[in-house]
């Protein structure tokens, strides 16, 4: 099915991307395998699982929701946006003290949600965490060790033993 | 370091960074020149005679390359087959589970073609435009329906529907039945579960520059798909190389050979260029396999003080189109039956297993097997029970559960328990969840119209799944049951370990350096970890059945020990000194016994072993060791304690609290052992409350996709609380036993045995049967006794 390609730029990870892509070409897909950038992971295709989630001017978005000609004149970020200079971002470094990542498929996804999340809307509870990645699944953790590291992030007090 | 990284150790994960950073190699960020991509497609019906397949409108769309339909594959492909031998009178009746429906389409989901073409976007394109022509057949839709007289045959060529049916008897059962006090007899329905793990299925292959099959798969048992590939498609093995790379979650789905993979390895023979799929979810779930979906009756004959004289429990599962390899539908049933008398003195047992075959999704095994049909059972039972005989959950479970100098325990089942600690472990979850305290809260809530219910369950688990447990069923005919580890010394002192186990998740490459560190005194950095390529790992079976901490981690210290020895007696050559002399320090070392005197480094005994220099005489050169583990079973016990709240109004079930007292013998790295428990016992609250495949009465799925299929969020769940006990296991490597799967055991019964609890002031205790909990059924169940608020 030939398509009219489209022209468009936008940032992607502080980089300018200039690409002439297909209307229907998903952000996501584009992400991947245009801009060469493949940290995002798809987990269901239809914005349940938050898996592929990025940020879109600084606001966390479904890649696999949007087409990439939506983003035209837009700034993305990923997750390879967060360490710089071989250094790990802090929350990078909680996740991994925490052990809150198993398989590490939903990862990701579930950064870019914290950094909206902690940027955006600070949690002042436990609660108010669990409610604010209720977007992302992940099937390993069970979310402890999530929580117990975006408490952290947040300056929340641990729960008693929580993460442990 | 390296004492301080051994066995025991809270170390952080090594492997984490590169997830973190999204520098993963998971197969959807693979791509290869030239490479082609595939979209299958897939039968409409739950049941169809196959007539025939138009492909010419998608051979000509823009960018195809190719569309293999049945004919071609089932002849480039031998069906997928798992026959046993040893099965003594049980019927057992495998099916040819070919790579495409081959005549008659047996489940929504099976595929009919594959459509090959330059991107995913064209393939799919392409493969709207393939024209099915099929008679629809009446289909088989539940487990009762196959095994009535006159149900339609799902397999023509099989006499019924029945893929497994075992029976076994031991003990005085109908005189204990008959002279029982009380008989509490419950018939349960579980639902229909699937793994769902958050990377779907993924397969790349391709031919490598000397013409070699190279497969990349997700998948937890790289060697047995090597193995099946050599033997469907007719290649020399060592032609074939299959790499499992970063695998996104497994839970059991990906401990199979599928038809993806040899269709995929096929049509890279075929067209002799790279070609990839990513299945998407709706696929994952109607043609990935599920799990659990049984009827069960059981039945327990009580004496007065509440003691367990017999069981006598029967589990049928609708197993689904056809049979799964290596583990095939049959595991369900009879791993249920095989463990039903749980952690509990029981002497008089009868058991009845059937898996028959339906036209849905094939039924095989997922994270616990059997286990939390069985929690769901009998703990449902035991807490009934205790509720008939005016006994509280706690006291019914005291007077009944094996304590630790019980063990070794061998069960009706002619099971052997290595070692555990049921009783004990009931205490700790007790004193963990301040159980006192909180049968008074829930008394004050009571007061305040509150419902509160407290579910308790104690379980054992099988680990590992050795020739003790596998092989009376014929299953060690399909699957490799010992593991290997090798383990190499580089003239730096480096080390690379590598196993044929695969961590998706688990943190092998953390805790099986912690093993070697425990060894040979090293840091887990000194450690090159390794596993998923056919091509440099030793053979073994893969991650499945909480079986790669004892085979797996059993051979890593077994190899490591052998590079230890023989370092050991390079040592002591170099320092000329006796080897009963040589210690390895704390910093990893080798030294005369109490430090005194000259030291070396490892590299330097390894620099010694590879180059020859001063090297004892009759010993090889290198430092190097291949070691395998044929484990038998360990068993792992543990104790849930639920604390619900139900609202009756509404019929919504609230997980307020969740604790856990587990002994898995000694744990490796504690930190990685509550993930595991925290993620599996977060799986089994899924199970039971919110997830369940639902077929409509044509055999159309009606959960395909996450939206539907509903699994647990973040607020669903509380912070599960941990508690541990650690019996070591008399049979195994420095005592270890497995535990991956008993997290989501657990909840089966703790859960149920709470709802019941909770609404026992409305309308006396009534056993929960069936799963998930919804809040529909439970507001069913209090309309149906009478409630009406």
């Amino acid at each position: 099915m030939t398509t009219t390609e489209c022209e468009i730029s936008l940032t992607v990870n502080g980089e300018a991307v200039r690409e002439a892509v297909p209307p229907r070409l998903l952000l996501g897909d584009f992400l991947r395998e245009r801009a060469g950038i493949a940290g995002t992971h798809f987990g269901c295709e239809q914005g349940v699982c938050g898996t592929c989630t990025v940020l879109l001017d600084g606001e966390s978005i479904r890649s696999c929701l949007l087409f990439a000609v939506q983003a035209d004149g837009c700034e993305v970020a990923t997750v390879e946006s967060l360490a710089s200079d071989g250094q790990l971002h802090r929350l990078q470094t909680l996740f991994k003290k925490h052990h809150a990542l198993q398989c590490g498929y939903c990862t990701p996804g579930m950064l870019m949600t914290a950094l909206d999340l902690l940027a955006n809307r600070p949690p002042a509870s436990e609660a108010d965490i669990r409610d604010g990645i209720r977007g992302n699944l992940c099937r390993c953790t069970g979310y402890q060790n999530i929580v117990a590291a975006l408490m952290e992030a947040a300056g929340l007090e641990k729960a008693d033993g929580a993460g442990a | 370091m390296g004492i301080t990284q051994g066995m025991g150790a809270r170390v952080q994960r090594v492997e984490d960074e590169r997830y973190l950073t999204g520098r993963t190699h998971f197969i959807d960020a693979m791509a290869l020149p030239r490479m082609l991509t595939v979209a299958f497609v897939r039968g409409g019906e739950a049941h169809a005679r196959l007539l025939g397949i138009g492909v010419q409108t998608a051979a000509a769309c823009p960018g195809v390359s190719h569309v293999m339909t049945g004919e071609e594959a089932n002849a480039l492909c031998q069906p997928i087959r798992a026959d046993r031998t040893r099965l003594g009178r049980t019927h057992y009746a495998p099916t040819d589970y070919p790579v495409m429906a081959s005549g008659v389409i047996r489940h929504v989901g099976e595929i009919v073609a594959a459509v090959v073409a330059d991107d995913r976007y064209l393939a799919e394109d392409a493969a709207e435009q393939v024209r099915v022509d099929v008679e629809p057949l009446p289909p088989v839709l539940s487990v009762d329906q196959a095994l009535a007289p006159d149900a339609p045959l799902v397999h023509g060529t099989l006499g019924d529907n029945r893929h497994y049916h075992g029976r076994l008897e031991n003990g005085e059962v109908d005189a204990a039945f008959e002279s029982a006090h009380r008989v509490v007899r419950t018939q349960l329905r579980s639902n229909r579960h699937c793994a769902s793990p958050m990377e779907t299925r993924a397969v790349l292959a391709h031919l490598d520059a000397d013409g070699r099959l190279v497969v990349y798969t997700s998948s937890q048992m790289p060697h047995m798909v090597r193995t099946k590939l050599a033997d469907l498609l007719g290649l020399p093995e060592r032609n074939i190389r299959v790499v499992a790379p970063d695998v996104g979650g497994g839970f059991g789905l990906k401990c199979h050979v599928f038809p993806e993979e040899l269709i995929l390895a096929a049509l890279a023979l075929k067209l002799e260029r790279p070609v990839k799929w990513i299945e998407d979810r709706r696929e994952n779930y109607m043609a990935g396999f599920h799990a659990k979906e049984e009827c069960i009756e059981f039945a327990l004959a009580l004496g007065e003080d509440g003691t367990i004289e017999a069981i006598d429990a029967a589990f049928h599962a609708d197993g689904g189109a056809y049979t799964s390899f290596p583990f095939t539908p049959s595991s369900e049933p009879s791993m249920a039956a095989a463990t039903c008398t749980g952690p509990y003195r029981v002497r008089n047992l009868r058991t009845e297993a059937i898996a028959a075959y339906t036209n849905k999704s094939t039924l095989s095994v997922c994270r616990g097997v059997g286990l939390p049909i069985v929690n769901y059972a009998l703990e449902h039972s035991i807490d009934r029970a205790a509720a008939e005989l005016g006994l509280d959950p706690a006291e019914m479970r005291r007077r009944n559960l094996l304590r630790s100098e019980d063990f070794p325990y061998g069960t009706p089942n002619f099971t052997l328990y290595d070692s555990g600690s049921p009783l004990e472990s009931l205490e700790q979850a007790l004193e963990l969840m301040d159980y006192e305290n909180l049968r008074k809260e829930q008394a004050a809530a009571l007061a305040e119209g509150r419902h509160l219910g407290i579910g308790i369950a104690s379980m054992i688990e099988t680990t590992t799944y050795g020739q003790d447990v596998l092989a009376p069923f014929g299953k060690s005919d399909n699957v490799a049951l010992h593991e290997s580890a090798a383990l190499r010394v580089a003239p730096d002192g480096g080390i690379t370990l590598s196993v044929g186990t695969h961590s998706h998740g688990q943190g092998h490459a953390t805790t099986f350096a912690q093993l070697v560190a425990g060894v040979l005194g090293c840091d887990v950095g000194d450690i090159r970890f390794v596993q998923g390529d056919t091509d440099t790992t030793p053979y073994g079976s893969g991650t499945w059945g909480s079986r790669s901490a004892v085979a797996g981690g059993g051979a890593v210290l077994k190899a490591a020990r052998q590079v230890r020895d023989k370092a050991m007696q390079v040592a002591a050559h170099l320092l000329q000194i006796p080897v009963a002399e040589v210690e390895i320090t704390n910093d990893g070392r080798f030294a005369r016994k109490g430090g005194e005197g000259p030291s070396l480094e490892r590299g330097e005994v390894a620099r010694a072993a590879l180059y020859e220099t001063n090297l004892p005489l009759g010993l090889d050169a290198g430092l190097e060791a291949t070691a395998s583990v044929s484990p038998r079973s360990p068993y792992t016990t543990a104790t849930h304690i639920a604390f619900v709240q139900v609202d009756p109004a509404t019929g919504k079930v609230d997980v307020l609290r969740y604790g856990v007292s587990e002994d898995c013998g000694p744990m490796i790295n504690p930190t990685v052992v509550e993930g595991q428990i925290a993620g599996g016992v977060v799986q089994g609250i899924g199970s039971a409350l919110l997830e369940h495949h639902i077929y409509d009465d044509q055999g159309q799925l009606a959960t395909a996709s996450m939206m539907d299929y509903r699994l647990p969020t973040a607020p669903l769940v509380p912070r599960i609380e941990m508690a541990h006990l650690e019996t070591p296991s008399p049979h195994s490597e420095d005592g270890l036993k497995g535990m991956g799967e008993g997290g989501a055991v657990g909840p089966m019964g703790a859960v149920p045995n709470a709802v019941s609890d909770a609404l026992k002031p409305l309308i006396g205790w009534q056993p929960i049967s069936e799963l998930p909990i919804t809040p529909e059924r439970v507001h069913d169940l209090l309309r149906r006794h009478g409630w009406r608020g």
